[in-house]
């Protein structure tokens, strides 16, 4: 799913033009084909078949697990929104933009996707054998970076810049510390958070490296830049750092009040997020990222030369009242982190 | 497209001067294109699918026409966005069809609005010809949903709403129960609590989505409608029948301003086609003069009582096409044989639509001539596809006649209207692309037999008017066709 979507997002970069059966499409639809075999498998074999009888949740008359249903339920939605999709492109077009109503659909779908595979294995791994623990650990670290890759899906008209916006702030603050944070308190190690996202960090260089080994040229004008190859992914934001941070703040301030350390792993995670953002982008965009290894300098060839323009982050008002905004809106995404830690640990059935 | 200068004895009657790579004869809701033309030593006709909504993709077919079975021949095509040719992809081929290899296609992605061009290029034993197809890609008004989808789509909505509930409820409640007895109350009570609040963020992402596609939806009818507008004036009301009115068509640019852009097709600033509602039985097409920026004046006498749908076509500098429209309300008065001020006006008083011309081949145009379909039949026509339209002006005995003349710099011309007044089409012997150049190699008089490239983009009942000019004088006639 995650090479699938990648791919996809890489085709349309740097060819253009796509159609139902495109590589990309084929590796979405495979994923979404092996996954709704194994966990339509397990419903079945739970309402018909040898695990009839155990304990499981039940949906519309069918039993099955708690992941099985979070996944077929993201597919159903996957499928809706590609309905959507489809209209919209005879409607309104098709995609020049990244975000559309379809589109948001889908990412939201995805998501939902990624964490239902985290559940799946979760509540196997809350009853294995402690010999089991290291592998199952590893794996869930896999499948949680998937998800956090998932989440760091920008926007690519902005180029490495975007990261210094205060919608970029606000937007991660929202969505990143509860991703960061979920995954230390359910593997109860302040480190686990920093692991996915190193993870992340790793599989995200990989495919930039691979997909660079494919010729690819724009099939549709206008062409603004004439670049080779399949375009990769943007180099990984280097979200390990503030996730260690992170997880040293939550371990630290376990004693204390809730309502304080939450809003210390937010200002925690808004500085150093921002400020190695902060840093990289100044990296990508200068001539040390116009390289195969950063790929700073690879826009798509529909971007015009001006791509890179986005309202950077002024110290005035408006920028203090939305960081304090920010440092809110992550807090409130580390307490869920922690609940949805705390819950997942539970789940057994 | 290449055309050479007529050289020694051969003469080459250049009957539409190019001044620019123009396209888009006027047309209402008939946005496919068709070009019938020499494509080097290779005559072909060219047609371009246009899709439903920009950005789409468009779908460009070739047609050489008189390929023999041993030649062999590479199409490539090119497109070049409004931005310019720095900014084209490289040339791609386009695919011969399995089963008729005279016939080859190719994609053309028209992913940013304004004017493309399109080279298509022909390689062959016979040498090789270039020619370029003008492309309008214009936003589109959206359509709404289809029942059948709203529908499917609300099904799908209900359903994971239901799902949604379901799965958060047993989450709450169940799911950290490792044994199949009853739930004790606080688990009841934590499962409901789960099932409130997924229920919530359901419905508070459905209502983002909704406002988000109400706010992209009512950009995208803003920008459609920036079009060119039209407001018709009387200036000397009331217009009743028989009354001659001094008619002024005010048309505003697309920036709200009166239209500055405009140029001549085929010598005219505009081209004016009048029909009566809803029997579409007169026919007035005539020339107004732009008397200012934006201003059009024509003298026009009401035929009779009615309403008048007006169909104005423009050329503009950038060498692109377009449509306005007006309405006009006519009371009763006296009958006139006065129809306009310009000279090459015409009117036609004939039946109401589906009334006696529905399949009829042949047409009285007076003088005891005939308008025919070529050959005395009428096609049979479909939707979608492509048609050569054909015919004849001809002596009582069917004998094609000599001696056509040029009407509006052409040898004939094509007006295309659907009975509910929703597709119009003005079709030359070129296809529906203005200004193209024509010739006829090797002969000092036009063709006698009016040949048109079309394509009904819907199907319906259609009324054509054919009209050819002779001995000085227009001669319409009029088809009635019904297009499955």
């Amino acid at each position: 799913m995650i090479v699938g979507w990648n791919w996809d997002i890489s085709w349309h970069r740097s060819i253009g033009r796509d159609t139902v059966w495109t590589p990309a499409h084929v590796a979405i639809y495979s994923a979404l084909a092996i996954a709704f075999a194994y966990n339509a498998a397990l419903v079945l074999g739970h309402t018909f078949g040898a695990r009839k009888g155990e304990p499981a949740l039940r949906v519309l008359g069918f039993a099955g697990t708690a992941g099985a249903f979070i996944t077929l339920w993201a597919i159903l939605l996957q499928f809706a929104a590609i309905l959507f999709d489809n209209w919209w492109h005879d409607v309104y077009g098709l995609d020049v933009i990244v975000f559309s109503p379809p589109h948001y659909t889908l990412s939201v779908a995805i998501a939902v996707f990624h964490f239902g595979q985290f559940v799946v294995v979760a509540s196997y791994a809350n009853t294995a054998p402690p010999e089991q623990s290291v592998a199952l650990r590893r794996i869930l670290l896999v499948l949680w970076s998937f998800l956090i890759g998932h989440q760091l899906i920008t926007d690519y008209t902005w180029g490495p810049m975007q990261v210094r916006s205060v919608l970029f702030m606000a937007t991660s603050a929202l969505f990143v510390p509860f991703s960061l944070v979920m995954i230390v308190e359910y593997l109860r190690s302040r480190w686990a958070g920093a692991q996915a996202a190193l993870i992340y960090a790793l599989w995200c260089v990989l495919l930039m490296q691979i997909f660079q080994l494919f010729p690819a040229s724009p099939q549709f004008g206008p062409v603004y830049h004439h670049i080779p190859f399949l375009l990769p992914p943007p180099f990984p934001l280097l979200l390990f750092i503030p996730a260690a941070a992170v997880g040293a703040v939550l371990y630290r301030m376990r004693s204390g009040p809730s309502w304080a350390r939450h809003l210390l792993v937010g200002l925690t995670f808004l500085v150093v997020f921002t400020s190695v953002n902060w840093a990289t982008s100044a990296l990508m965009a200068g001539p040390w990222g116009d390289n195969r290894f950063f790929a700073g300098g690879y826009p798509s060839f529909v971007y015009t030369p001006g791509y890179r323009v986005v309202t950077l982050m002024a110290l005035d008002g408006r920028t203090v009242a939305l960081a304090v905004l920010s440092v809110g809106l992550a807090a409130l995404s580390s307490w869920s982190g922690v609940a949805v830690g705390r819950w997942l640990r539970r789940i057994v059935r | 497209m290449t055309a050479t200068r007529p050289t020694g004895p051969r003469r080459l009657i250049v009957v539409a001067i190019l001044g620019c790579a123009a396209l888009s004869l006027g047309h209402v809701n008939s946005p496919h294109i068709f070009i019938e033309e020499p494509v080097g030593p290779y005559p072909a006709v060219v047609l371009v699918h246009m899709p439903p909504a920009i950005p789409g993709e468009a779908e460009l077919q070739v047609r050489l026409q008189d390929l023999r079975p041993d030649e062999t021949v590479d199409v490539v095509t090119r497109q070049i966005p409004p931005q310019g040719e720095a900014h084209a992809p490289d040339w791609m081929v386009a695919e011969p069809s399995p089963v008729d290899p005279s016939f080859f296609s190719a994609p053309v992605p028209l992913m940013v609005h304004g004017l493309w061009q399109v080279e298509v290029a022909v390689r062959g034993t016979r040498g090789e010809g270039t020619t370029t197809v003008p492309i309008a890609a214009r936003m589109a008004r959206p359509r709404s949903m289809a029942v059948l989808l709203s529908g499917g789509l609300a099904a799908l909505i209900l359903l994971l709403a239901v799902t949604l509930i379901q799965i958060m409820r047993d989450l709450g409640r169940d799911a950290h129960r490792a044994t199949i007895e009853s739930p004790q109350q606080r688990d009841i009570r934590r499962g409901r609590r789960f099932a409130v609040a997924g229920l919530l963020g359901y419905a508070l992402f459905i209502g983002f989505i909704a406002v988000a596609w109400r706010d992209f939806d009512g950009w995208t009818r803003f920008m459609a409608a920036r079009s060119l507008t039209c407001e018709l004036t009387v200036a000397n009301p009331p217009a009743t029948a028989g009354r001659p009115l001094e008619l002024t068509l005010h048309v505003n640019g697309r920036n709200g301003r009166p239209l500055k852009r405009a140029v001549a097709d085929h010598g005219k600033m505009m081209h004016l086609i009048m029909v009566d509602r809803p029997d579409a039985g007169h026919l007035l097409h005539v020339h107004p003069e732009a008397s200012s920026p934006g201003e059009f004046k024509v003298r026009f006498t009401p035929p009779a009582q009615g309403s008048y749908l007006l169909f104005g076509d423009l050329l503009l500098d950038s060498g692109e096409g377009d449509t306005v429209t007006a309405s006009l309300e006519v009371g009763p008065g006296a009958p006139s044989d006065e129809i306009a001020s310009d000279v090459d006006g015409s009117v036609v008083l004939h039946a109401l639509l589906d009334g006696e011309h529905l399949g009829r081949p042949t047409s009285d145009v007076g003088d005891g001539l005939v308008m025919q379909w070529v050959d005395g039949i009428v096609p049979d026509l479909k939707a979608g596809g492509f048609d050569r339209l054909e015919f004849e002006l001809t002596d009582g005995a069917g004998r094609p006649m000599d001696g056509i003349e040029l009407y509006d710099g052409v040898a004939a011309l094509l007006l295309i209207l659907r009975e509910d007044f929703e597709v119009f089409a003005r079709v030359l012997p070129t296809g529906t692309v203005a200004e193209r150049r024509i010739s006829t190699e090797g002969s000092d008089r036009l063709p006698r037999t009016a040949s048109f490239p079309y394509g009904f983009p819907q199907a319906g009942l259609y009324r054509l008017w054919v009209q050819m000019k002779r001995d000085g004088r227009v001669y319409t006639g009029v088809f009635d066709v019904r297009v499955s």
